[in-house]
């Protein structure tokens, strides 16, 4: 994964600030991909993410100004959580309770992309472990301190998670 | 295929996902991504029409000028002048679209409740710990677990009582406790609210969500005799309480989290001290890699029960009566 340069990006939330719609535009450049996925991993799909992404930008461009100084990146990260957690609460119901053990509300998938398509298809803490570690940038060690496991079982179950993907990826 | 060639894959695919969605969600946030290029290149466009209907107008005029014997008002002049008027004014309101985001949202509410708090020197032995930790949290450091836990000690073992006391207050009798306590409503309003952000960015971020259940919770429901004694073992058992809301009626509510036995649930129970009831949510989703989510809900608890004295609920009985949750509070 590409490393987030923090000076550009605390640059891009000070021009924010400051009202520059094409900083946040250059902001999403360099962290959409880590909010999508930080939200995603909160919220275990890419409908809700793709609203708490929007949330968190229209957020960022209200309370830019709050940022002062410190690291931009955990900044934006940190208001992505905020936004994926909201959503997880506000949470309305979407399906009959009578069809809730024999069917399922199922998105449209046709637009999904294989890749994405197989990371949806693991479980939600696997999810977050392969999500964070590839397209968040986490190290293992930061994802054993999370879940509260060791280094080496992260790595473990990483792989494992990877293993099930392309079986699956590679079966399409 | 190994593994990094799959993690680039997978880098890929989302980055264009991530792509595909740029336009449109700048454009849900007011700003025009189109729009924004230099100002030069947006104006060139209409300097080069203005230039060409000038060229146009002059064709034109002179034939017309010189058929009248070569005299000219001033209104052709004013006409191009208008033109160029038009392409400025079109560009101002491009560039406008941020100006209007900025003066609509000058401060947060959460920016306004810091500023009551330092302000007001309220609770000046504990004041400085929060804005220090907030501020901290809002900047994007992430507290030690220490630290953490000295925030949540005090929350929960000074506000609880305090706060749903108020919360629970009428008008009259809320204006008696902020007097005193020598403080306005404002301010104690503003103290409930930075309670709950800083549960909200520190306790959950920190620790997940706690781990109560909904047996634990019926327990407690059972073994006790009313309302208040239900909401103080709550609050005793664990420290899980994730919000405080207040509705439009100036009814407070509280929500407490707590992590589901099963891996794709998220479990919550609403609590309306001013009607007296308890309220089960459970939220399920993604289970078997389906992206759906369902929410139920039940009364654990409301005035009903109460009067009748028929207050024992079992999980059995819950999951008997789980219901679609269809109402808006």
């Amino acid at each position: 994964m590409k490393k987030i340069n923090d000076e550009a990006c605390k640059k891009a939330l000070l021009k924010t600030a400051e009202g520059d719609g094409s900083a946040l535009s250059d902001l999403y450049d360099m962290m959409g991909k880590t909010v999508l996925f930080t939200a995603y991993s909160v919220l275990g799909n890419y409908q809700d993410a793709e609203d708490a992404v929007q949330n968190t930008f229209y957020e960022i461009l209200k309370c830019a100004k709050n940022y002062s100084s410190g690291d931009a990146r955990a900044w934006v990260v940190s208001v992505a959580k905020r936004q994926a957690l909201k959503i997880l609460r506000d949470r309305r119901p979407v399906c009959e309770l009578d069809d809730a053990d024999t069917e399922y509300c199922e998105t449209d998938h046709a637009e999904r992309l294989t890749l994405l398509d197989a990371l949806d298809r693991l479980s939600p803490t696997d999810k977050r472990i392969v999500t964070a570690h590839v397209l968040c940038g986490q190290t293992f060690s930061e994802i054993a301190n999370e879940f509260d496991i060791s280094d080496d079982a992260a790595q473990k179950r990483y792989r494992r998670a990877i293993e099930k993907m392309k079986r699956y990826y590679e079966g399409n | 295929m190994n593994d990094k060639k799959f993690e680039k894959l997978l880098n890929k695919e989302a980055d264009k996902y991530v792509r595909e969605n740029k336009d449109a969600l700048m454009k849900s946030c007011g700003v025009d991504t189109k729009k924004e290029k230099p100002a030069i290149l947006s104006v060139l466009p209409a300097v080069a029409a203005g230039v060409f209907l000038f060229a146009f107008a002059v064709i034109c005029y002179i034939p017309v000028a010189l058929k009248n014997n070569g005299t000219s008002s001033g209104t052709e002049t004013a006409e191009t002048t208008d033109t160029d008027g038009i392409y400025t004014q079109d560009f101002g309101k491009e560039t406008s679209v941020t100006e209007e985001t900025e003066t609509m949202f000058d401060k947060s509410e959460t920016e306004t409740t810091m500023e009551i708090i330092t302000q007001n020197n309220i609770y000046p032995e504990y004041s400085a710990i929060y804005v220090e930790y907030i501020s901290r949290v809002r900047n994007g450091e992430i507290l030690n677990k220490n630290e953490i836990d000295e925030l949540t000690k005090y929350i929960d073992n000074n506000y609880f009582g305090i706060d749903l006391e108020y919360a629970r207050a009428s008008d009259d009798e809320r204006k008696a406790i902020a007097e005193e306590r020598g403080v306005d409503e404002a301010t104690m309003n503003a103290y409930i609210l930075l309670w709950t952000d800083a549960e909200n960015i520190g306790k959950l971020e920190y620790y997940g969500y706690p781990k109560m259940t909904i047996q634990k919770i019926c327990d407690i429901i059972n073994e006790s005799e009313n309302f208040d004694e239900i909401i103080r073992k709550i609050g005793e058992t664990d420290k899980f309480l994730s919000q405080v809301w207040q509705k439009k009626t100036g009814e407070y509510g509280y929500r407490y989290d707590f992590r589901s036995s099963e891996d794709n649930c998220y479990e919550y129970i609403d609590v309306y001290p001013a009607d007296n009831s308890i309220m089960y949510h459970k939220v399920i989703n993604d289970r078997n890699s389906k992206e759906y989510h369902y929410n139920y809900a039940v009364y654990l608890w409301n005035k009903d029960i109460e009067e009748g004295e028929n207050h024992h609920i079992t999980t059995d009985q819950i999951k008997d009566n789980l219901r679609l949750w269809n109402n808006d509070f």
